[in-house]
C-alpha cells in the first residue's frame, strides 16, 4: 500500500481543532491563572478550562488511534534522514503532551478538592479525594507540561513554515484544507 | 428495711434518671463540620475546623434533649489559602463583622430507633431562619455520634452578595454536614 500524499479529512478534522483548542485552553489557563481574588469570572474561566481539557483528551485519543489506523503520509523525498527522525520524534512528543496535560490537569484538580463535571452535567470519575500534599507538585507538572507543549507546538508550527517557505515543498499544504492545495 | 431499701432504690434511680440529661460537650476532634457548596456543577467541600458544642441527649426524653453549636467562621478552610481568605470578605461570610454562626435546637422527635428530627434555629451572617433536618444517632459505648445534614439556601443568609448573587456559579443550595461526638452519660 502506498502512503497517501496528503493527510486525509479526519487527519485534519482532529488537527486542527486540536490545535485551535490548545491555543485557547493555554490561553485561558494563563489569564485564569492570573486572576487575583476570586470572582464570577475567574470561577468560570476555570470550569471552561477543564471541559475544554477534557474535551481535548478525547479528540487526542481519536488523534491517536486515528494516527494508528490510517498512516500518514510519507514526508517529500527532499527531507533529509535527520530531519525526518527529528519531526517523527517530535510528533510522538505532541501526541504525549496532548495526553499528559489534560491528565495532569485532572489529577491537580482532584488533589486540590475540585471534581471535574463535565460541562457541569456529567461527574468525571473521582479517583481520589482532596489530597493536599500532592497539590503542588501536580501544579507544577500540569504548568511545567503546559509550557513544553507551548515550546512544542511553536516549533512545529515554525517548521511547518520553514517547509513552506524555505524549502517550498508540500508539508504544510498536507495538512491545510483540500480547497488550498497547489496544483 | 425492705421500704428503705425500696427507697433508695427509688432515688438512686430518679437521681439516674436526671443525669441521664446531663449535657455533654461535643469533642472537637472527632467531630466536624462539614459544608458542600455547588460551584458549576462540581460540588467543593470545606470545612469549620473550630466550633463548640452541647448536647443533651437522652433517648427517653426527647422533649428535654436539646443541642447547641457555635461555629468560629474565621476557622473555614477549602483548602487554598487565597480562597479561604476570599470567603472570609464581607461578600461572603464577613468573618470580621459576624464572627460565629450558630444553631439552637428548639425540639427534637423520634423518627426511628436510630434517627431523629432536630428543629431549631440557625444564624448565619446575624440572620437566623427556621431549620429542620434528619439526625442518624449511634451508640458506641463510652461515646454517642450524631450525624445530621443541614440544607439551607446560602442567599436566606445574604452569604455571597453582590455579582455573586446569581446562582449560575455558585449554587444557592449549600449542604452542611455535621458529624458529633459526645461521652455518653453514664
Amino acid at each position: 500500500m502506498t502512503p497517501p500524499d496528503r493527510y486525509n479529512a479526519t487527519y485534519k478534522w482532529l488537527h486542527w481543532l486540536l490545535a485551535l483548542g490548545i491555543v485557547y485552553a493555554f490561553g485561558l489557563g494563563w489569564v485564569m491563572t492570573g486572576m487575583e481574588g476570586l470572582t464570577p469570572a475567574k470561577l468560570r474561566y476555570f470550569s471552561w478550562h477543564k471541559w475544554l481539557g477534557v474535551t481535548l483528551f478525547v479528540l487526542s485519543v481519536a488523534r491517536i488511534g486515528w494516527r494508528w489506523l490510517s498512516p500518514p503520509p510519507e514526508l517529500p523525498a527532499t527531507v533529509s534522514p535527520l530531519q525526518r527522525r527529528a519531526a517523527l520524534w517530535m510528533h510522538y512528543a505532541l501526541y504525549f503532551a496532548t495526553l499528559a496535560v489534560p491528565i495532569s490537569g485532572y489529577l491537580f484538580s482532584l488533589a486540590a478538592g475540585f471534581p471535574v463535571v463535565y460541562f457541569g452535567w456529567i461527574a468525571l470519575p473521582v479517583l481520589f479525594g482532596k489530597t493536599p500534599a500532592l497539590i503542588e507538585p501536580l501544579r507544577l507538572a500540569h504548568a511545567w507540561l503546559s509550557y513544553a507543549m507551548a515550546a512544542g507546538v511553536l516549533l512545529h508550527a515554525v517548521a511547518a513554515l520553514v517547509h513552506h517557505f524555505y524549502y517550498r515543498d508540500a508539508v504544510l499544504t498536507s495538512m491545510l484544507p483540500a480547497s488550498k492545495r497547489r496544483a | 428495711m425492705k421500704f428503705m431499701i425500696r427507697s433508695i432504690a427509688l432515688l438512686a434511680a430518679a437521681v439516674l434518671s436526671a443525669s441521664a440529661a446531663t449535657t455533654q460537650p461535643v469533642r472537637v476532634p472527632p467531630s466536624t463540620v462539614t459544608i458542600t457548596a455547588t460551584q458549576m456543577g462540581v460540588p467543593v467541600d470545606a470545612v469549620f475546623t473550630k466550633f463548640h458544642a452541647s448536647i443533651n441527649f437522652d433517648p427517653a426524653h426527647l422533649a428535654s434533649a436539646n443541642a447547641q453549636f457555635t461555629i468560629d467562621i474565621a476557622s473555614f478552610d477549602v483548602g487554598d489559602a487565597e480562597y479561604n481568605r476570599e470567603i472570609l470578605k464581607p461578600a461572603w461570610l464577613d468573618a470580621a463583622r459576624f464572627p460565629t454562626a450558630t444553631f439552637t435546637s428548639t425540639s427534637m422527635k423520634a423518627l426511628s430507633s436510630t434517627q431523629i428530627e432536630a428543629t431549631g434555629k440557625i444564624t448565619i451572617k446575624g440572620i437566623t431562619h427556621d431549620v429542620r433536618f434528619p439526625v442518624t444517632v449511634k451508640d458506641g459505648g463510652k461515646t454517642r455520634s450524631y450525624d445530621g445534614v443541614v440544607r439551607i439556601r446560602r442567599t436566606d443568609f445574604k452569604v455571597g452578595t453582590g455579582e455573586w448573587q446569581a446562582v449560575d456559579v455558585v449554587a444557592d443550595d449549600v449542604i452542611i454536614k455535621v458529624h458529633a461526638v459526645t461521652a455518653t452519660d453514664n
